[in-house]
């Protein structure tokens, strides 16, 4: 699919995959987030080879990516509720105090009736349901307006100050200082 | 565990409130039982001893239908891949999904049992061998299922090699199954069928979470 494909990332930074449509950044995401496997090469997590032990290597991990992942049958504090549980927290969600994507309006309303974009601030709240250490987000600003983007831009940097890092497969320019760039163009063989 | 039953309860929810998919179910089901007896004939004597057989069938091509539901779903939608980042181990997330498609698969042939062995003249002292039998049996179809749902969502086909995968694996409870209502029928013991459809069912049901789990992982 492609080679050469080098970069490490410490706390606090943020990467952005550019390419062309095709150029396999979502299949770049997907292998840092251990869904598809390597042919060849190594992903390595604080210098330990993640495919030693992928599971533990996961639980690191938030990815978020073109599926919103949402189930039609929940409302939606039902769902950050489900999300929360399959990370095994049952304390009260920081989201009720902290809600930036601005979705605790919509909460008893059922996941079905939400729009495109209403769904996506919905998925995006998921990274802050528990703290992951790599946020790897494929093209998190689809759908999203200009207010969500700025809104994801500061859930990052915050992120990111918290020693968090974030990889993010994008076309739209985020808001981001000092970040990391690695183009997938011409890297196939 | 506190996780594993709130998760439990959210799995439940989400089977309950789709309500349309299931209702096509049952209806699918009330469908094949009203139509058999059409490709029969109307003896109520040959329909009486066939009933058990055909209740099992009607069931069999219900559970097929549903299977989709497994994993399949949850992949188009994405929330396979939250489900594999999970800090729950994948077996629970696994176990918790499984066990409220079983309990919504119960549910749903046990309202249609009485009106289906009432419409095929079941002898009604045969009723509690077949709904024992279903008991047994059912868990185990749907956990079969899911280990094969999770291998075709991993190799990326559709359900229809599920359903060739799975045919050989569901002939022996079938076998059992309507052996025990066969056996009952003829005023023999059902203990031999029951333990086995039993012993199938142990076997089954605390290995397939992991089976699953291993399957979802090869992706």
């Amino acid at each position: 699919m492609f080679r050469k494909v080098s970069f490490d990332l410490k706390a606090g930074d943020v990467l952005f995959v550019t390419g062309t449509n095709g150029s396999g950044k979502s299949s770049l995401l997907r292998m840092l987030a251990g869904f598809l496997s390597i042919h060849s090469g190594a992903i390595l997590w604080q210098d330990k080879d993640m495919s030693d032990d992928r599971v533990s290597y996961q639980r690191n991990i938030h990815y978020i990516g073109h599926l919103d992942a949402i189930k039609q049958e929940l409302t939606v504090h039902e769902m950050l509720d489900y999300w929360r549980t399959l990370q095994g927290l049952t304390s009260v969600p920081a989201y009720h105090r902290h809600d930036p994507f601005g979705i605790m309006s919509l909460y008893d309303k059922p996941v079905r009736y939400l729009s495109a974009g209403q769904k996506r601030r919905l998925t995006l709240s998921r990274l802050l349901c528990s703290d992951s250490l790599l946020w790897l987000l494929d093209e998190p600003t689809t759908a999203l307006d200009h207010h969500g983007q700025k809104i994801l831009s500061d859930c990052i940097n915050e992120h990111r100050a918290k020693g968090g890092m974030a990889i993010l497969a994008t076309h739209y320019d985020l808001d981001l200082e000092g970040a990391l760039r690695f183009d997938m163009n011409g890297q196939r063989p | 565990m506190r996780c594993f039953f709130r998760l439990l309860c959210y799995d439940f929810r989400i089977q309950t409130r789709n309500r349309a998919e299931w209702s096509s179910l049952i209806l699918f089901f009330t469908i094949v039982i009203l139509l058999l007896p059409f490709t029969l004939g109307p003896e109520p004597e040959l329909l009486r001893r066939l009933a058990p057989g055909l209740i099992w069938l009607a069931a069999i091509l219900m559970s097929l239908l549903s299977l989709d539901r497994l994993f399949i779903q949850d992949a188009r939608d994405g929330s396979l891949d939250v489900m594999m980042l999970s800090i729950l181990p994948l077996p629970v997330v696994v176990l918790s999904k499984m066990l409220a498609q079983c309990g919504m698969m119960l549910a749903a042939l046990f309202t249609m049992l009485i009106p289906a062995s009432f419409l095929l003249g079941l002898d009604s002292a045969l009723l509690p061998v077949l709904a024992l039998t279903l008991l047994l049996g059912v868990p185990t179809l749907v956990f079969l299922g899911g280990v094969m749902g999770a291998i075709t969502v991993t190799l990326h086909r559709n359900a229809s090699l599920l359903t060739v995968l799975l045919v050989p694996f569901y002939i022996p409870i079938m076998i059992f199954a309507t052996g025990a209502c066969d056996a009952a029928a003829m005023g023999a013991s059902i203990q031999s069928n029951l333990l086995l459809l039993g012993a199938i069912l142990s076997l089954v049901l605390p290995s397939a979470p992991f089976v699953i789990a291993s399957g979802l992982r090869q992706g």
